[in-house]
């Protein structure tokens, strides 16, 4: 084996502290980002809330649990270029908009717990992640669909027509792939809805985009 | 040749064995899914959709994982020129792993979901996508893991330490480590998919492509007798690619979960990086063949089907994960691709291309070793098997992609991505059609499975030249 | 206010197709670019070829310019991107100069 250094370029060891230093450098990279978004993503307070419910806008990325005593809404905002959640005031959730920071907790935590027990995500999509059998849950809250399905399952409120459909999915089809009967109680039920409705208030940069607004571009693109 | 004496093979073999088999029972599962897409009430409220997902794609990454610790225990000794260390406590890790995978899928072929507690995380199914393994499962994995990743250190301290052990023995610790990321429970959603894209994108868009460098290292060296240190300077150029693009790549996936703006340009820039080692790779595998066969004839390589896998997967790399990864990773295009039957065709086709391939080509080595075949040649089966894998896998994806693309203009683009859109987006014309072509082709794959699995079991029978 | 009339920077209809196809074009050509390269140096075909493999580069950097302008990046975007098409023009050199290099380092000293 010969012992001249020809170049650089075609040295082993060259590359190999290459390989070492730009795997530690973006390894560093992104655990120093991980430690920022970490600090962006953790739950806000209901403090927080309270303070927001003042205003339009969320000031945390993932809201109180304490979100689901509130009206949420999905608007176009003018600063970010794309749509985010809004609060808008209180609104009744099963009858009551004084969950207190920990009842509401305790309601998102069952409900985050039978989104995994039920397997949700190898059929739905939720912040745009699982399977693609059924449709994306993020904005799920706010689905007009709820609209018509509060006439079909005979129920005044959207929460109580989510809750009677997740217990009995397969006796209200609105397509010809339904949802599986899952054993969903109606604790679980409740604890899914405030899951869904607080994940409709998580921003997420705009994505889905112009949830609910059909043919938006159709329509602009004539006006222009 | 004279490798066949060490235990270290027979125990990859045992691994490769049970890889097959779990290979055939993702195609079945995926089937199943496949037909539920068309006929809905194909086996409603007995064997759901999301019970054949679930079982098809933990099949899937377990059916790897095998294969690849099996690729390790098979080149441990060729690299080392020692039999491996701990082979008796890896045959252990390979009973109690088996033993516990059995029990997980029993469980969710038959319990399938639980009530909303702890209970079932920890006993049934923890419903986080890929990582559905309930907890007790995860601790066992970890614990055989460790096993496995101990033999490799020690075999590798006590014999000696080439480029490709060296390369494996830092990804194979973070390939464990990252495991550890997904094993514990959250309320917030987004911290909760934080972690698992830790865990999902670490592995397949980082460590696993490196683990595939080093075995395409090793394949090239053993089949076409390359010069290593040609070999290893390249493995060394393409860890550095595949980790400077994979590593912050991760942030692709950051783009709507609720996480901050700034991913989207991080995503992007190093994303749009990644096909680049994939380039290389394919490059100098290209260039590698070419030199050998200039200097040596017809003759060059000496397993010819393990070759075709391996040639395979530079392309089937480039073109599942480089390509149909790229046309829909930029956040202007994502917003409306995301969670679509585009990601569904990209991860048909990357898998397959940069993952199944190659560790296919690993099978055929084992047997060539196992049974002392000097030149391996390739019969009727083989080539079947490979044609028609490859024309279904490829199929499919061309397929999903028109579904995904009648699904992103209906639903996302026209409609608003609601309960309506998605429905209304799953019965347009491109999207049924898409659909219906995607199980011929599925069927397709089935087909050369039957053909692999058969050539697998009888191809070191036909007349070879034997040392 | 009807919220529909708000005019805002979206993908038309029309663009999404265009934007797919110039996006795998842009790999597709660079492969082409690539392998044709790669095959001429090895004199596996004949240098007649060499245009051919830039005439592909050229075909990747107008699909790269196409896919920026439909996804309506800003001109520095769009700037950054057709500089880092140089840098892809330059890569394949790069890597065969090495390949040879390499091979001349190596090679005598194995077996």
């Amino acid at each position: 084996m010969s012992n001249k250094i020809v170049s650089v370029w075609t040295d082993n060891n060259f590359w190999k502290r290459s390989a070492a230093w730009i795997t530690g450098f973006s390894a560093i990279l992104l655990i120093w980002l991980t430690f920022d978004t970490l600090g962006q993503i953790t739950q806000g307070t209901d403090t927080d809330m309270q303070k927001d419910a003042k205003g339009l806008y969320f000031s945390k990325r993932i809201p109180s649990a304490t979100v689901i005593n509130y009206k949420i809404g999905y608007e176009y905002s003018d600063k970010r270029g794309h749509e985010v959640p809004t609060i808008n005031g209180k609104e009744k959730f099963f009858g009551r908009d004084d969950y207190s920071e920990e009842e509401a907790a305790a309601l998102l935590h069952l409900g985050k717990l039978g989104s995994q027990a039920k397997n949700c995500m190898n059929c739905h999509t939720l912040l745009g992640n699982g399977a693609y059998y059924a449709p994306d849950l993020t904005k799920a809250w706010l689905d007009p669909k709820w609209k018509l399905m509060m006439a079909i399952t005979q129920k005044k409120t959207r929460e109580e027509a989510m809750a009677e459909f997740l217990q009995h999915p397969s006796k209200y089809p609105t397509h010809s792939r339904r949802m599986p009967n899952l054993d969903i109680t109606a604790a679980e039920a409740k604890g899914l809805v405030a899951f869904l409705k607080h994940m409709s208030a998580i921003d997420t940069n705009g994505f889905p985009r112009n949830f609910g607004k059909k043919d938006i571009t159709l329509r602009e693109r004539s006006a222009k | 040749m004279m490798t066949t004496a060490y235990k270290s093979k027979d125990l990859a073999t045992m691994y490769f064995i049970v890889a097959t088999v779990l290979f055939g029972a993702q195609l079945l599962m995926g089937l199943i899914g496949a037909v539920q897409f068309l006929y809905p009430e194909f086996l409603f409220e007995i064997f759901d959709f999301s019970v054949a997902r679930t079982v098809h794609i933990n099949a899937l990454v377990v059916w790897m994982l095998y294969a690849m610790i099996g690729s390790v225990y098979f080149l441990l000794p060729d690299e080392t020129g020692i039999e491996t260390v701990g082979i008796e406590l890896g045959k252990l890790g390979f009973y109690v792993l088996t033993v516990a995978i059995t029990v997980v899928v029993l469980v969710y072929v038959f319990i399938q979901i639980g009530p909303a507690a702890e209970s079932t995380i920890w006993l049934i199914n923890e419903g986080r996508e890929y990582l559905e393994a309930p907890r007790w499962a995860d601790i066992g994995i970890v614990v055989v893991v460790l096993i496995f990743v101990y033999n490799v250190y020690a075999t590798a301290i006590k014999g000696e330490r080439t480029g490709i052990v060296t390369v494996l023995m830092a990804d194979l610790l973070a390939l464990a480590g990252l495991y550890l990321a997904g094993m514990f429970f959250v309320d917030n959603i987004s911290v909760d998919q934080f972690w698992w894209w830790w865990v999902i994108h670490l592995w397949v868009e980082a460590t696993w492509e490196v683990f595939v460098g080093g075995l395409a290292a090793y394949g090239l060296i053993k089949m076409l007798g390359a010069s290593r240190q040609v070999v290893e300077m390249w493995l060394w150029v393409e860890v550095a690619m595949l980790f400077g693009s994979g590593i912050l790549g991760l942030g692709h996936h950051y783009f709507w979960i609720g996480t901050p703006e700034y991913w989207w340009e991080i995503g992007a820039l190093f994303s749009a990086l990644e096909p680049l080692p994939l380039v290389a790779m394919f490059v100098h595998v290209i260039y590698d063949w070419g030199k050998q066969a200039g200097k040596n004839g017809s003759n060059t390589i000496n397993n010819r089907p393990a070759f075709a896998w391996f040639v395979m997967n530079a392309f089937g790399n480039f073109l599942g994960a480089g390509i149909w990864g790229f046309f829909h990773t930029l956040p202007q295009v994502n917003i409306y691709t995301h969670g679509t039957q585009f990601t569904n065709a990209h991860g048909h086709l990357a898998f397959f291309g940069a993952y199944a391939t190659i560790l296919i080509g690993m099978f055929y080595l084992n047997l060539q070793s196992k049974n002392g075949i000097e030149r391996m040649r390739s019969t009727f089966n083989s080539k079947m098997a490979i044609s028609l894998i490859s024309f279904g896998v490829m199929g499919m994806t061309i397929a999903l992609t028109v579904a995904g693309y009648g699904q992103v203009l209906v639903e996302r683009a026209q409609m608003g991505a609601t309960w309506d859109a998605f429905f209304i987006s799953q019965q347009a014309q491109w999207f049924v059609q898409g659909m219906g072509w995607r199980l011929a082709m599925g069927i397709v794959t089935i087909v050369g499975f039957v053909y692999l699995a058969i050539d697998l079991l009888s191809i070191s029978k036909v007349n070879h030249e034997k040392v | 206010m009807d919220p529909t009339v708000i005019i805002r920077p979206e993908i038309a209809l029309d663009d999404f197709l265009p934007i797919f196809l110039s996006s795998s074009f842009v790999l597709l050509f660079g492969v082409f670019y690539v392998g044709i390269y790669a095959l001429v140096k090895m004199g596996t075909i004949r240098s007649f070829y060499m245009p051919a493999a830039y005439l592909f580069w050229v075909a990747q950097t107008y699909s790269m310019y196409l896919l920026s302008s439909l996804l309506s990046n800003d001109p520095f975007t769009t700037k950054v991107l057709i500089l880092a098409m140089f840098g892809y023009l330059v890569v394949p050199h790069l890597y065969y100069h090495l390949n040879v290099r390499s091979e001349k380092r190596y090679e005598h000293s194995v077996k």
